[in-house]
């Protein structure tokens, strides 16, 4: 998708989702609305910006999965068509979100709006959930004193954390082959019980599997820090966090991120590129290690002289058995510590 | 040899009083480029032919042999400056000036009697190249060089008093001239104070805000907010990206190897931008938004990790997203 930056919002419609109670046989209801927002020039200018800043780079290219039976890619085609029909085609949307929404998600707002980033329509889908503040009011009380009342809000909406955003923009430009296509950002997908929202709500997949997309940022990134003018600690420093990265806990990976914590300083811009240039995607991602778990195990480290060090990462990091600095006529010195040699054998070819 | 009467002066003026009026305007033209590319801030500068009338009473008065020649001012013109730190900077500039050809230097104030009060004018004679007469003759023009406080006394005094001896004028030019002191001591101090700040941080800050101002004019003309401009540069010092010349090396090389993507970018969010939406854009109606975009070249992620607690981040960030820079903001 081309730059957020120029996206303009021309009509939002907006229903909000609400809990049913608890002996309703539903667990969500809809709030519909029979007309769009009508929305003065600052409070547009707030939305659009709330949008771009939740959409800049963090969009996941989706595909529509024609295996599932959304109704939305039937009312997304139905709005390009036929102009008159977006306000009840939004209803429909609404509606259906109410009908699939686990128990567990939350309450929020579901926005449909048409947009465009430059010539490019967009249809705009987006459950935005409520969050929580405190209004604080000056007053003077019974006794003459200057006190704060206090009001507790619980339906905010629009705030500016990220997380509270799933939204999935269909681009009418990039679907011309027929087959919808576009971008999801919801931070939770990835954890099977969000993942309700692209599948079932939207009707979509992500173009790549996570599986791909794990594997190719160690593939790019591998190349793109070997490639650049990082010193040879600082390259080490970030294989090793390359790996450990790989290897954490979180279900999540975002590369801007991991530039910006693991690269050394100076070099974030100069890694970016190189990974772009060798077809890195920069958007986070699910991750899924299932196709490389096995080059996690070791970094190998090959030298000039045709001498190879195969290490677990954690000893080539930061106070590790393998320190490597940079030594006298552009070599690296490279100590092994606190070990000793158990083993000798002849061997050939690749390790 | 030809005799200049009076009454012949003025005729062969009026007839050749084109050529005086185009050289007035292209000595002010001259002037005002060379102190504009000196770097020169804010200064006044004026040039007028004299009227035909004028040389005709001047040459009764004077019975210059060759007027002109010997009329210092047939072209005279004005630069009004803030101090007397300017006064001696335009005059070595315009002696150092290819432009202009300096033929004499009169400077009141080296030969004046201390004891006398007294307006002590400064002078240049020159010549500008391709200025000349119709008998292809350089065009003297006599430069006034004066502080602004200088003028507001000169500008009074010929106003209101007349210079011819009376018993009653004697009174009133001791008024007048009383006030040269305090204009001497305005202009020193005022010198003084200036000297005391120029070489100091806060005034480096200050003119890169004023170099950031003039420099955004290339590609979204309009007023900018010079103080905010100066606290972002100040914060951004104090964040670790450099004195004042390294930031402005980073922005002059930004400007000088991305002018065509810095074009673009204001073209889609400067003020004068049909899609320019206030409340998005502002901050690129700033100086310091090309800074931005010159720190955010060189190295966003380091940008983003030193700023992200401070209150530079959020503009920045505009500025980022607006340019369609993702890595910048922490996701």
């Amino acid at each position: 998708m081309a730059s957020y930056a120029a996206l303009v919002i021309k009509s939002i419609m907006m229903h909000q989702i609400r809990r049913e109670d608890q002996n309703s046989p539903d667990r969500f209801r809809v709030h519909l609305t029979d007309e769009p927002i009508e929305l003065s020039l600052d409070d547009l200018s707030f939305l659009t910006w709330r949008f771009v800043k939740v959409l800049s780079g963090r969009g996941m290219s989706v595909v529509e999965d024609r295996t599932l039976t959304s109704p939305i890619p039937g009312d997304v085609r139905a709005i390009w068509s036929d102009g008159e029909s977006f306000i009840e085609k939004s209803k429909n949307v609404a509606r259906h979100l109410a009908s699939i929404q686990p128990g567990s998600a939350a309450e929020g707002l579901l926005v449909v709006a048409l947009a465009s980033v430059g010539p490019d329509e967009l249809v705009l889908i987006s459950k935005v959930e409520h969050q929580e503040a405190m209004r604080l009011e000056p007053v003077t009380n019974q006794a003459g004193h200057q006190v704060f009342e206090v009001e507790r809000i619980r339906d905010l909406v629009f705030g500016d954390t990220a997380r509270i955003y799933k939204i999935g923009v269909i681009s009418k430009g990039q679907s011309s082959t027929g087959v919808l296509t576009g971008e999801l950002v919801d931070d939770q997908n990835g954890n099977q019980f969000a993942d309700y929202f692209l599948a079932r709500f939207l009707g979509m997949k992500l173009r790549e599997a996570p599986a791909v997309l794990t594997e190719r940022f160690l593939d790019t990134f591998t190349k793109a820090v070997n490639a650049s003018t990082m010193t040879t600690e600082e390259k080490l420093d970030a294989h090793s966090s390359i790996v450990t990265e790989l290897k954490s806990n979180s279900n999540r990976l975002n590369p801007e991120n991991f530039i910006r914590d693991h690269i050394a300083h100076g070099h974030g811009s100069e890694v970016h590129s190189l990974a772009q240039d060798l077809g890195a995607t920069f958007a986070p991602f699910a991750k899924d290690t299932a196709r490389i778990d096995s080059h996690l195990r070791r970094l190998r480290m090959e030298l000039s002289n045709g001498i190879l060090v195969i290490s677990p990462p954690e000893e080539l990091a930061d106070g590790g058995a393998v320190s490597v600095v940079s030594g006298p006529e552009g070599q690296d010195l490279i100590t092994i510590f606190g070990t000793k040699v158990v083993s000798v054998r002849p061997t050939g070819g690749r390790l | 040899m030809t005799s200049w009467t009076p009454e012949k002066t003025f005729a062969e003026y009026t007839d050749k009083y084109e050529i005086y009026k185009a050289a007035a305007a292209g000595a002010e033209g001259t002037l005002i480029t060379c102190l504009t590319e000196a770097g020169f801030g804010p200064v006044t500068i004026s040039a007028r032919e004299k009227q035909p009338l004028e040389l005709f009473k001047k040459q009764r008065l004077k019975g210059y042999a060759n007027p002109w020649t010997d009329c210092p001012d047939l072209v005279g013109a004005r630069i009004i400056v803030s101090d007397t730190i300017q006064k001696s900077e335009v005059l070595a500039t315009l002696v150092s000036d290819a432009r202009v050809s300096v033929l004499e230097i009169e400077d009141q104030a080296a030969t004046a009697d201390p004891s006398r009060l007294e307006y002590r004018g400064l002078h240049v004679h020159v010549n500008f190249p391709g200025l000349v007469n119709s008998g292809e003759v350089a065009i003297r023009v006599e430069i006034q060089i004066r502080t602004t406080a200088e003028h507001a006394w000169a500008e009074t005094v010929h106003k209101y008093h007349y210079k011819a001896k009376s018993a009653a004028t004697a009174e009133i030019s001791r008024t007048f001239n009383r006030l040269l002191v305090l204009v001497e001591l305005f202009d020193q101090e005022l010198s003084k104070g200036i000297e005391m700040v120029t070489g100091t941080e806060s005034f480096e800050v200050l003119e890169f805000s004023r170099y950031l101002e003039r420099q955004l004019q290339l590609f979204a003309p309009g007023p900018t907010d010079i103080e905010m401009t100066a606290e972002h540069i100040r914060g951004l010092m104090r964040s670790g990206f450099g004195d004042v010349k390294t930031l402005r090396t980073a922005t002059d090389r930004y400007i000088q190897d991305h002018k065509s993507a810095a074009t673009r970018v204001f073209s889609m969010h400067g003020q004068h931008s049909p899609s320019f939406d206030v409340a998005r854009d502002w901050m690129f109606t700033q100086g310091e938004s090309l800074l931005f975009l010159a720190l955010l070249d060189i190295d966003l992620y380091a940008l983003s990790s030193a700023l992200e607690s401070t209150d530079l981040y959020p503009r920045i960030e505009e500025i980022a997203l607006g340019s369609g820079l993702t890595g910048f903001n922490r996701q």
